[in-house]
């Protein structure tokens, strides 16, 4: 019998290219007792290999191969949980001296933590094989003698691989020798990067991708043959037949270690360090009770009942350290008057309502507190909370500092291969030129890498798609053999976990590129190791929002903001929502108008009915038929209708699931909570009808029919995909609101905020322009003596800023800002001479409209820009007066074009208005479109946002909006017309549309259902 | 000093080890000195190689096995 004990899986990044489920089947099926993983400098692998093997009845062992600070290679095993944590301080350690991308593990770190740890001696990169292979026997024996002082003996092995290289015959005997030298003992492995030998092509062209090299070029990295993979224990026996013991080895080393990790430990900082957990509920209940008390006017029984409830359920699970965690730092920015908003399931608990860290009352809406925290669950508890993006930082450095940085860093995500990613790696791998990979990824969307096929077989506009040829048959299945594999490493955008141990006991801390530490486990498996994610999320809305209530001073209480403004609603009821957090899609625009949103909690609705599940499970044509009465509001069985009156029996919150399927089939909360995640995630047909079958059978038993039973299960099915929690709704729908309040009566200030906080939202800056105007605010342009930074609004009137120019860096702002409060620029020359800017950014201001005060010739100006600038350098060849230019102007297109191209926007006028003369008079702009409600249209326009959201039948639908000089009308497309103007659609940025305009159930909003798409040249 | 041969041979065989082959005279194999494989250029259906350096009675000679095309190719003699 043999144990494989050095094995890279994908997480060894370009270098391992098989699963951890498929090189552990494959261990199990030969019945192999244990297994190693050692990936390279990292552990990011450990939590799901630790799971998976234990599910197979597999010893999992724990290590890496690291690499020295004098570039050699060497196998470390962690004999238990305290190698383990010398491997994650080591790895560490090792990125500390190298650098961001190498992690050189320093000799003396090794001297420190080595206890817990076998060392194999490594492979043909190790200092021993290299002093072997240049026949430095004396050089080789003393690496090992360092090795065995270091380990000490007993714990360091002699590793030998039989890959067939030119050079392994030398390095087996070299070893060996070094064996009877020394009496240290041997042990065998195959260094397996894949699984079988067939797939040697994948790893070697992720080699290629890692080394930047392609195929048909030489990289001393590049894999020699295809040996590597993970042979059967009777390959291992032929191919170190001479070698018996060094089989014999792997065995006594797998019965040697234990597996090292320790999952679901606590890890998280004590509030009050020296103290037990009861001072922290203590201080937890103070703090509640309080916040109780400024939030609800009197503390009724329920009321008392249901915070009592969560506290015992937070202290049973020993969590209020977490919560006083976060309730710390949102004082903290509260105390730095940075804005925040609490959201997700956590929205769904009383106590984080009365700890000011969400503003949705979870006990007035009924909210189940069993979503966010059960018992039975026992599970982490997960707070996101929303910060101003551009204090998110400061946020974050708080937590560094309150806890100190060996014990908190971000979360890491792993950029996994898609199809388009996987194609343009593996393609350039294989030699094709960027032309012909732009073409293999055109139109591919965002599907998994081993859908390719089935994507080309379902799109119309990918019927002549070249991958069809046989010439990519290959790379389609190479793409396809590589799905999901990480290709990097990358930093979570909020989440940041805190210790109260230094993190490296569980988790290598590694420098990212924004230069925080990261941990080597994400998301997902951060939990199994004790510790907890706190989100802490920058969101633009609420830099928006912040803006606008800055300008405004105290002319607006965001806070006390009436959540029944009529004049709000009625913006709703309209559509005309662009611009409002969540609400602004075509498909919300046109939602809020058919529902004729007039309370809050159509809004909370409105968030959560926009979502692939609720699409899909056609939740949204009942819900707003029952809402306005058109339909018969019923329920399948009495239980029911206490669950799903508020949603006119409609199932469209989470909650609603859980509370569903306890009711219903009597399932515990953890039971129901399952049947949430198999439904949310939707990952296996076979999992949910698992699950169906239950729920089924219970229901049975608690004497519901058969027939109602299943009808209600198929109801659940239904909402599967993407359902969305009630209580992130309703923390979304709070945001929603204000923000759409802003829009409506402070459009100028909010408007200027949203330029100002861009990227952000669905539509682009220029959208928002030509909103601002249809509603009569003038854009005023951008001028080198009255543009500030940002954009900047008056009433009726928002000023561009020169952040906006294209290339406008913060010294040269700096600069201009500074000169400027000295005195006014008099003139392009005085601008040149009195700043730093670049003269490519000088060129950007002039046709942004700059100097448009100064002269309209912008072309002429940019004539005279080169003069400036030699002369500021005092060139021989400059000329005390610029040269005479007499050349014309841009035209008034060419001048719209490059203001929008320097800008991404333009104070006055839209491409269309260059169009319109040409234009038949049958073609009507958006206002006239806006104003029929029934008819055949012609619109001609930019097309903003093309998207296929998923529908319930399945079908294709498009929807798209048409910008012109008077505003938006969207646009929907439905298959059959799709399939014939695709190409058309997604080819060209203006579109001359046919189509009938559409009102839906007397909306105020009419779009037009395309029949017939041209192009407009 | 080596010389390129790159011809087929016939290889004999004692029990599972090249024996001896002729090309123009009678080469008579010692003792493997070294073996190793060769992934070929998988991009362009080249099959894997297997090398064998082999010292025979006259001089030291690199053989080719292409396991694809069960062929054997004397590669390179050398002093």
């Amino acid at each position: 019998m043999f144990v494989h004990l050095h094995v890279h899986s994908p997480y060894s990044f370009l270098d391992g290219a098989s699963s951890l489920s498929a090189l552990l089947h494959q261990a199990a099926e030969w019945e192999m007792p244990a297994l190693a993983i050692t990936d390279h400098s990292n552990v990011s692998a450990a939590v799901e290999f630790h799971k998976l093997a234990q599910e197979l009845g597999i010893k999992p062992i724990q290590g890496a191969e690291i690499t020295t600070e004098d570039g050699t290679h060497l196998t470390l095993l962690a004999e238990n949980s305290q190698g383990y944590a010398a491997l994650c301080r080591l790895i560490t350690a090792g990125f500390a001296h190298g650098s961001r991308h190498e992690c050189l593990v320093p000799w003396e770190a090794l001297q420190e933590n080595a206890r817990g740890l076998i060392v194999l001696s490594g492979c043909h990169r190790s200092g021993t094989a290299q002093a072997i292979l240049r026949r430095d026997h004396t050089r080789a024996k003393a690496e090992v003698l360092r090795l065995l002082e270091i380990f000490g003996p007993g714990q360091v092995y002699l590793e030998m691989i039989q890959s067939y290289l030119p050079f392994s015959k030398r390095l087996l005997e070299g070893i060996f020798k070094l064996h009877e030298e020394l009496r240290v003992p041997l042990a065998a492995t195959n260094n397996v990067h894949y699984l079988r030998k067939e797939d040697f092509p994948i790893h070697d062209l992720l080699v290629c991708v890692r080394t930047q090299t392609r195929v048909q070029e030489i990289h001393p990295e590049r894999p020699f043959n295809g040996e590597n993979y993970f042979a059967s224990p009777e390959e291992m026996k032929r191919r170190f037949a001479a070698f018996p013991e060094a089989l014999a080895s792997t065995l006594e080393i797998a019965q040697r270690c234990s597996p090292a990790l320790q999952l679901d430990q606590n890890l998280f900082p004590r509030y009050f360090p020296d103290e037990g957990p009861e001072k922290a509920n203590q201080f937890l209940r103070e703090l509640t009770w309080q916040g109780a008390r400024r939030r609800y006017p009197s503390i009724s029984p329920a009321l008392r009942e249901r915070i009592e409830h969560e506290l015992y359920i937070i202290a049973r699970l020993d969590a209020a350290d977490y919560f006083l965690a976060v309730w710390d730092l949102v004082q903290y920015a509260r105390s730095q008057g940075i804005r925040y908003a609490g959201r997700g399931s956590a929205a769904d608990s009383v106590v984080v309502y009365c700890l000011g860290i969400t503003n949705v009352d979870a006990f007035a809406r009924g909210l189940l507190f069993e979503r966010f925290l059960s018992l039975e669950r026992a599970q982490k508890p997960d707070i996101d909370v929303d910060f101003d993006a551009r204090c998110r930082d400061q946020v974050a450095e708080y937590v560094y500092q309150r806890y100190g940085p060996e014990r908190v860093a971000s979360v890491c995500t792993f950029h996994t291969y898609h199809a388009r990613s996987a194609l343009r790696d593996l393609g350039k791998a294989l030699g094709y030129k960027q032309e012909e990979l732009n073409e293999l990824t055109r139109n591919i969307t965002s599907v998994p890498a081993d859908g390719i096929r089935s994507l080309l077989h379902r799109l119309p506009e990918l019927r002549h798609h070249p991958l069809h040829g046989e010439k990519y048959a290959r790379l389609v299945d190479y793409c396809a053999a590589i799905n999901a594999f990480p290709r990097q490493m990358g930093t979570h955008l909020g989440g940041i976990v805190v210790s109260g141990e230094p993190l490296t006991k569980v988790t290598p801390l590694q420098p990212s590129a924004k230069g925080v530490l990261i941990t080597q486990f994400d998301k997902d498996t951060i939990g199994d190791l004790g510790l907890i994610k706190i989100d802490l999320l920058s969101l633009r809305t609420l830099s928006a929002v912040s803006h606008a209530v800055q300008e405004l001073g105290p002319r607006l209480d965001y806070d006390a903001i009436p959540l029944n403004d009529k004049a709000t609603f009625a913006r709703l009821q309209r559509g005309d929502t662009v611009g409002a957090f969540q609400l602004e899609s075509p498909a919300q625009r046109s939602l809020q108008s058919r529902l004729q949103a007039d309370r809050f909690e159509d809004i909370v609705a409105s968030v959560a009915l926009i979502r692939p599940g609720p699409i899909k499970g056609n939740m949204v044509e009942p819900y707003i038929a029952r809402r306005h009465g058109r339909e018969a509001i019923t329920y399948l069985h009495p239980k029911l209708e206490k669950i799903l009156a508020p949603t006119y029996g409609v199932v469209l919150y989470q909650e609603q699931v859980i509370e569903i399927a306890t009711e219903i089939a009597g399932f515990t909360p953890g039971e129901a909570d399952h049947l949430r995640k198999v439904m949310t995630r939707f990952r296996s047909q076979a999992e949910m009808e698992e699950i169906g079958r239950e729920f089924i059978q219970k229901a049975l038993a608690r004497g519901v029919d058969q027939g109602t039973a299943e009808e209600i299960f198929s109801y659940v099915v239904g909402y599967a995909g993407y359902g969305f929690c009630e209580a992130h709704a309703a923390a979304f729908a709070d945001t929603a609101y204000r923000t759409t309040y802003l829009l409506e009566h402070y459009p100028a200030h909010f408007y200027a905020a949203l330029l100002n906080a861009q990227p952000m939202g669905f539509y682009p800056p220029n959208t928002l322009c030509v909103q601002a105007r249809s509603r009569g605010i003038k854009i005023l342009p951008l001028h080198i003596n009255e543009s500030a930074a940002d954009f900047t609004a008056q009433d009726d009137a928002i000023r561009i800023g020169l952040k906006q120019v294209t290339g406008m860096e913060e010294a040269f702002l700096d600069s201009i800002l500074q000169a400027r409060a000295e005195k006014r620029f008099s003139s392009v020359q005085d601008f040149v001479s009195r700043t730093i800017v670049s003269k490519d950014v000088a060129e950007n201001l002039i046709l942004g409209g700059a100097f448009d005060w100064f002269s309209t010739n912008r072309r002429a100006l940019i004539w005279e820009l080169p003069h400036y600038y030699l002369n500021k350098k005092g060139s021989l060849f400059a000329d005390a007066s610029p040269p005479k230019s007499r050349i014309p102007d841009f035209s008034p297109f060419e001048r719209w074009l490059k203001e929008y191209s320097v800008l991404r926007l333009t104070a006055e006028g839209h491409v269309l208005e260059f169009y319109r003369p040409q234009l038949p008079k049958t073609v009507l702009n958006s206002r006239e479109v806006a104003a029929l409600s029934e008819g055949t249209v012609q619109m001609a326009g930019l097309v903003i946002r093309p998207h296929r959201p998923p529908t319930r039948s399945g079908r294709i639908i498009v929807f798209l909006t048409l910008e012109d000089e008077y505003g938006l009308i969207d646009v929907t497309v439905f298959e059959d017309v799709y399939k014939k103007y695709a190409k058309v659609l997604y080819g060209s940025p203006l579109l001359l549309v046919t189509g009938e305009i559409s009102r839906r159930d007397g909306a105020e909003f009419s779009t037009i259902t395309a029949s017939r798409i041209q192009a407009l040249r | 000093m080596s010389k390129l041969i790159n011809q087929p041979i016939q290889l004999k065989f004692k029990g599972s080890f090249p024996a001896a082959f002729s090309f123009g005279r009678e080469f008579e194999v010692k003792y493997i000195a070294n073996h190793w494989r060769e992934g070929g250029q998988w991009w362009l259906d080249e099959p894997e190689l297997f090398v064998y350096e082999v010292v025979t009675n006259r001089c030291r000679c690199e053989l080719h096995f292409l396991p694809g095309l069960e062929q054997w190719v004397l590669y390179r003699l050398a002093d």
